[in-house]
């Protein structure tokens, strides 16, 4: 049954998202309401202490998978640079999109390198690659109290190994998607 | 015999000064080593199957790591052996057990007249023998070259543990190794408060990296500066205690900080646009030595302890990282990046006389021991990361952790200045036995 509203509620979400530019699936997003509000009224008695079941919690995952599939997968970075590619530009200009339109969600912005170097001139490099998409975004529109930037360095590497393709996928910035709950 | 012994003697002393004319081969020492015998401790073996190792291993192994000593070890006496070696002491002693306590006695003779030099008793738990061996060699440094000696200090570095890395601690030897952090997060980057009593680390465990501070004695994790939200890689003024270490800010590259772990206040120094990392105090804590790569790669600056008067110390190279301070003061040690391979080097603090010490693999975050004669690091060169100890001309690599990945060693300051023992005869510190040596071999010590 959770399984079952989870997956509605976050199709709700995806369909919003894929809506965005085209504006021709309003319909689509009617059926949630009724989930929701079903989902309260089953889960409230049993299990108080719920917030997995959260449509909200839902929706965040999908929205960060998604900012990942937009973003997090695609931010690279050159060897010791931090300067965004025309294709990270692109690609965060989606994000930034996303983000205008769903004001009730932040985002940590983690600034990653390969594993070359040593560990804590990465994390000044994790700053700066987490610097540079912040203040991307934020030139674009976003609020900058809504970006939080991290640098994790070469602690938390993509790809385990050492070849040239590793490090490339390492050097990267990816994002976590969190909810603003007060402002429901 | 007297003439036998006295022909024998000199017949060693000729083949230690032959050895000690090499100097450019890297595998060779270019510091002076004072050959020293090693006889087997006589102790009753059905009662310490327990011990991890015989005394006499422990003893030599100290001596060969200070980087002061060639060791000559001996199943017994042997006078011919300990001349040809060109040793003029040896060390021995016994082990015993009294009423539950183990008894090490530890004495240092003089070769040609097995005349006791100086003796050493420790009573502990049996458990306890290596602190007492420790401290048996740490003396027998003292008592031949007028120094303390580091064996009874500790290392404490990150260890995989689970697949997370954790603080862990052991004897400078890698011996008795414990588990200091237990948090299921990266927690890395340690460095030792100026009692030894605690532990400073950086900690991912809220995400971004923070301090921590992590007394010994207990079990709890504090952070430290709460007020930074990321900050990273501190260590202690030797001389107020105060904390230098690099923050991530809401905007550009990281920056040099200054903090009372105290109070909690805490204020930049060295805050450009680009990235500033590593920073390390002098000895005496007036000036500090830090990366910053605004020249376009990391090079090595220093500047004095209130972020004034930056000189850039590094200019060979294209990255320069991780540089410390010797304790004498007169030599930083740093790793350098070249074909994409770090190595570990040593220069002047004017960033001249540049020596390369390693050559194999990785080799990363160097540390001085106390005395400055040596250097810990982490070196892949085996296949996994593990830490090494090597003289600080590069020679004497000797690996001191086997199993898992193990990076990033801090070592320990010295606890204490070395124990007067009663017994000990009363020795001019400034002409130590070993200094009496080298100015005139010829003669020896011998008494």
């Amino acid at each position: 049954m959770k399984k079952v509203i989870v997956a509605i509620a976050a199709m709700s979400v995806t369909l919003v998202f894929f809506g965005c530019g085209k504006k021709k699936e309003p319909p689509a997003v009617e059926p949630p309401p009724p989930a929701v509000e079903e989902k309260e009224q089953v889960s409230a008695p049993t299990e108080p202490t719920a917030p997995k079941e959260d449509p909200l919690e839902a929706e965040r995952r999908r929205l960060e998978e998604l900012m990942n599939k937009i973003a997090g997968d695609d931010v690279y970075f050159e060897f010791d640079k931090f300067t965004l590619t025309s294709q990270a530009k692109d690609l965060l200009t989606e994000a930034g999109d996303i983000l205008k339109k769903e004001p009730r969600f932040s985002v940590v912005v983690e600034g990653h390198t390969d594993a070359r170097g040593t560990a804590e001139y990465n994390l000044g490099l994790g700053t700066r690659r987490a610097d540079a998409v912040v203040q991307f975004l934020t030139n674009y529109g976003v609020e900058r109290n809504r970006l939080a930037p991290e640098t994790h360095g070469m602690e938390n590497p993509k790809a385990a190994g050492s070849t040239e393709d590793d490090y490339a996928q390492n050097r990267r910035a990816s994002f976590k998607v969190n909810i603003k709950r007060g402002n429901l | 015999m007297l003439f036998l012994a006295t022909l024998l003697f000199l017949f060693g002393t000729a083949l230690y000064a032959q050895q000690d004319t090499i100097t450019m081969d890297i595998a060779v020492s270019t510091e002076k080593t004072l050959p020293i015998g090693i006889v087997d401790f006589s102790l009753d073996k059905s009662r310490w199957g327990k011990l991890d190792e015989m005394p006499e291993k422990t003893v030599a192994r100290d001596l060969e790591l200070s980087g002061r000593f060639s060791t000559t070890a001996l199943a017994s006496y042997n006078l011919l052996s300990l001349s040809r070696a060109g040793a003029k002491h040896f060390v021995t002693g016994t082990l015993s057990l009294e009423g539950g306590q183990a008894k090490l006695e530890c004495k240092l003779y003089a070769t040609t007249t097995k005349e006791v030099v100086k003796g050493f008793v420790y009573t502990s738990t049996p458990e306890q023998v290596r602190t007492s061996i420790h401290k048996c060699v740490d003396n027998i440094v003292f008592q031949l070259w007028g120094v303390q000696g580091f064996a009874s200090t500790q290392i404490a570095w990150v260890q995989k543990i689970d697949g997370k890395k954790q603080i862990v601690v052991a004897d400078y030897d890698g011996f008795r190794k414990r588990q200091i952090t237990k948090h299921n997060s990266i927690n890395t980057m340690p460095s030792w408060s100026n009692d030894n009593s605690k532990i400073y680390f950086t900690s991912f465990r809220n995400g971004p990296p923070q301090l921590f501070e992590r007394h010994l004695s207990l079990d709890q994790d504090k952070r430290i500066f709460p007020q930074i939200a990321q900050a990273f890689g501190a260590s202690q003024n030797p001389t107020n205690g105060s904390l230098i270490f690099s923050v991530a800010p809401a905007q550009g590259g990281t920056d040099i900080w200054v903090g009372d772990p105290q109070t909690g206040k805490a204020n930049r120094l060295i805050f450009t646009k680009s990235i500033e990392v590593s920073p390390s105090w002098s000895p005496k804590g007036t000036a500090f030595l830090f990366s910053s790569d605004k020249g376009g790669a990391p090079q090595i600056y220093m500047s004095l302890k209130d972020g004034s008067d930056v000189q850039r110390v590094s200019f060979i190279g294209k990255y320069n990282e991780s540089a410390v301070w010797s304790p004498d003061g007169d030599r930083i040690a740093y790793c350098s990046m070249d074909n994409g391979k770090l190595n570990i080097y040593t220069s002047t603090i004017d960033g001249s006389d540049v020596r390369k010490l390693t050559f194999e693999g990785n080799n990363e975050h160097p540390v001085w021991s106390p005395d400055g004669m040596s250097i810990a690091f982490s070196s892949d060169r085996s296949g996994s990361s593990q830490i090494y100890i090597m003289r600080r001309d590069g020679s004497g690599v000797t690996r001191i952790t086997s199993i898992g990945e193990n990076t990033t060693p801090a070592w320990s300051h010295y606890n204490k200045p070395p124990s007067q023992s009663k017994t000990a005869p009363s020795q001019n510190i400034n002409s130590p036995l070993a200094l009496q040596y080298f100015n005139n071999p010829q003669k020896g010590v011998a008494r």
